[in-house]
């Protein structure tokens, strides 16, 4: 144990490329277990942890928490459905899905960019209701209450998609592309700045940067990668109904992120991974497991801000440093440890 | 090289002027009519006692606080209309009493930002930061400058206040600004720390323009030539150095009058 600790904290950059290789691994594998039940539950953890990735962008990293990003999803996964029901072909109802999301987060942004904090969370939470009642209520779009069928989904020359199995690794490619250019926004000069503004926006301005701008796109980036896990949402549900973007849903992503680690980027995966899985199985034993989720809310709300991630490579750290394969650290470093969690690594 | 357009006679146009400038709060006048003409390359002082205007005035040349009335000129331009951002583009750099750095980044970190923030680079999304070799050479050139080299990987929030100091300068002077405002560089200074200050202070490049806010006239007296006195929000004296300090008003508003 010990020399394996030293070995992985050794060779850093390898370590995390090792974990990565794992992780896709294990990805790939889940179809071939043969469960189809598996395959459902991981295109749930992808889609939803794609979702909160892409509300880490805004919450995260630009210190905008959204109580409406459920919406993107929506409206991206309704997108989909209406125009499917209008006679248009999978490609062109996907692309009618990406242009009313990304029109939606363009209208609604120049609204919620202007304020911050609580007033941010509480615009947001009434734009995502105004969405969830148009779903409601407009029955001649949106089918009302008894939602939309999604008819059919998407071929890729020979390979059918309508078998789980194809559909899944559609899904996971998709998903890991968009992890990978959201991973390059945060850690670009664009994304840095984002940081800055979460730290401290006025000092921002009198570096010459126009936050409100930067808010903007963060705010219209992190919608559209929201818009394209509802796509995939969609054609995974093949059915979409209000209930998916009501109130208790925008909360759940927040939940994810925050769970997982907000400024991690791969930590509301981790979240979304907890919550789905509470959701299928904890749910079985315990009538309150929503109770539970709060409870682990709560106290990761308090003892670890950077969330389960930040908690893992603090516990990461913390064994290395044990078995003398790193220098212990003083007081001053464990923020530092938290900037490198931040960062979600060099 | 010598640069013919800088002239300290008032030939050229001057780096900041200032005319009739007044900055009112509901009924509390904070800034009142102040008037003043910073020459290129000029080292200005001002002072004054507590609530005397001093920061409010830094805010509004810089157009945090917009300008209740007046004019203020940047370089022969009318910027009294002009965003914050606007100034920075035109030249304009300022400090902040109370630090303003990002505790939350590191030095390296905090440093990029300030010198990508004139650049095009800033809106680039799909490279990394610390790919970009010609804004990692400012940071460092700066970093040395500033005496924050051993810091760069440590957060802003683990650095001393005379380091946060050090850091708050080098923010501004990162975006290589023509005019520079700084308030109270030496404010919660050790006065070992203080040398430093001073010693960095008077190293800034000579064409650089600096309105400096300072209540240690030491620090004063070793770095600029003229001083405006605030008292009140109103100019009350003004002049080289050496006959302020000699200025028995002056004395009276920082020792009281007596009576």
């Amino acid at each position: 144990m010990g020399s394996l600790v030293r070995l992985v904290s050794r060779h850093g950059r390898a370590a995390q490329i090792g974990g990565l290789v794992v992780v896709v691994l294990i990805c790939l594998a889940i179809p071939q277990l043969g469960s189809s039940f598996y395959v459902s539950l991981g295109l749930s953890v992808l889609i939803y942890g794609l979702l909160a990735m892409s509300l880490d962008l805004l919450a995260g990293y630009t210190g905008l928490v959204s109580l409406g990003h459920a919406s993107f999803l929506g409206v991206g996964a309704y997108g989909v459905a209406f125009g499917l029901s209008h006679g248009l072909d999978v490609y062109p109802a996907i692309g009618l899905a990406l242009g009313a999301v990304a029109v939606t987060a363009a209208v609604f942004g120049l609204v919620a960019v202007r304020v911050k904090e609580i007033t941010f969370v509480i615009l947001t939470l009434a734009l995502g209701q105004l969405v969830w009642g148009l779903a409601f209520r407009w029955v001649a779009v949106s089918g009302g209450d008894n939602g939309l069928p999604v008819a059919g989904r998407p071929s890729l020359g020979p390979i059918d998609l309508t078998d789980n199995g194809a559909f899944y690794y559609f899904v996971l490619a998709i998903v890991m592309a968009c992890a990978a250019i959201l991973w390059a926004i945060v850690h670009s000069p664009f994304g840095l700045s984002l940081q800055g503004i979460k730290d401290n926006e006025a000092r921002m301005r009198t570096l010459g940067y126009n936050v409100v701008l930067h808010k903007y796109l963060a705010f219209t980036i992190s919608a559209v990668f929201g818009g394209v896990a509802g796509i995939l949402f969609a054609f995974f549900n093949l059915y979409v109904s209000p209930t998916m973007i009501d109130f208790n849903h925008n909360g759940t992503v927040v939940q994810m992120a925050v769970v997982g680690g907000l400024g991690t980027l791969w930590g509301p995966v981790l979240g979304a991974i907890v919550i789905v899985l509470m959701q299928q199985f904890v749910s079985i034993y315990i009538g309150r497991w929503v109770t539970l989720l709060g409870i682990i809310f709560v106290v990761t709300v308090l003892f670890a801000r950077t969330g389960l991630w930040g908690g893992l490579r603090s516990a990461v750290r913390r064994l290395a440093v044990h078995y003398g394969a790193e220098p212990p650290v003083g007081p001053a470093s464990v923020a530092t440890l938290e900037t490198l969690a931040t960062e979600g690594g060099q | 090289m010598t640069a013919p357009k800088r002239t300290t006679d008032g030939a050229g146009p001057a780096a900041l002027r200032l005319a009739g400038v007044s900055r009112r709060f509901g009924g509390v006048t904070a800034v009142s009519q102040v008037t003043l003409d910073v020459a290129p390359g000029a080292r200005h002082g001002i002072i004054g006692p507590n609530g005397a205007g001093k920061t409010t005035l830094f805010n509004v040349i810089s157009g945090e606080l917009g300008a209740s009335e007046g004019r203020i000129d940047l370089f022969g331009k009318d910027i009294t209309k002009l965003s914050p951002r606007h100034r920075v583009e035109m030249g304009l750099g300022r400090t902040y009493q109370i630090t303003r750095t990002f505790g939350t980044l590191t030095v390296r970190e905090n440093l990029t930002l300030a010198v990508n923030g004139l650049k095009k680079a800033k809106f680039s999304m799909l490279r990394s930061w610390k790919s970009y070799q010609a804004q990692a050479d400012d940071v460092q050139e700066l970093a040395e400058r500033f005496d924050l080299k051993d810091r760069l990987n440590n957060l802003a929030s683990d650095l001393s206040h005379g380091e946060l100091r050090q850091l708050e300068v080098a923010l501004a002077i990162a975006l290589k600004p023509s005019l520079l405002l700084l308030d109270e560089p030496g404010a919660g200074l050790s006065p070992g720390e203080r040398v430093g200050m001073r010693a960095l202070l008077k190293g800034l490049p000579q064409d650089l323009t600096l309105v400096m806010i300072e209540h240690d006239m030491e620090l004063v007296r070793d770095v600029v030539e003229s001083i405006h006195v605030l008292h009140f929000g109103k100019v009350v004296a003004a002049g080289k150095t050496a006959s302020i300090q000699s200025d028995e008003r002056v004395r009276e508003i920082y020792l009281g009058s007596g009576g």
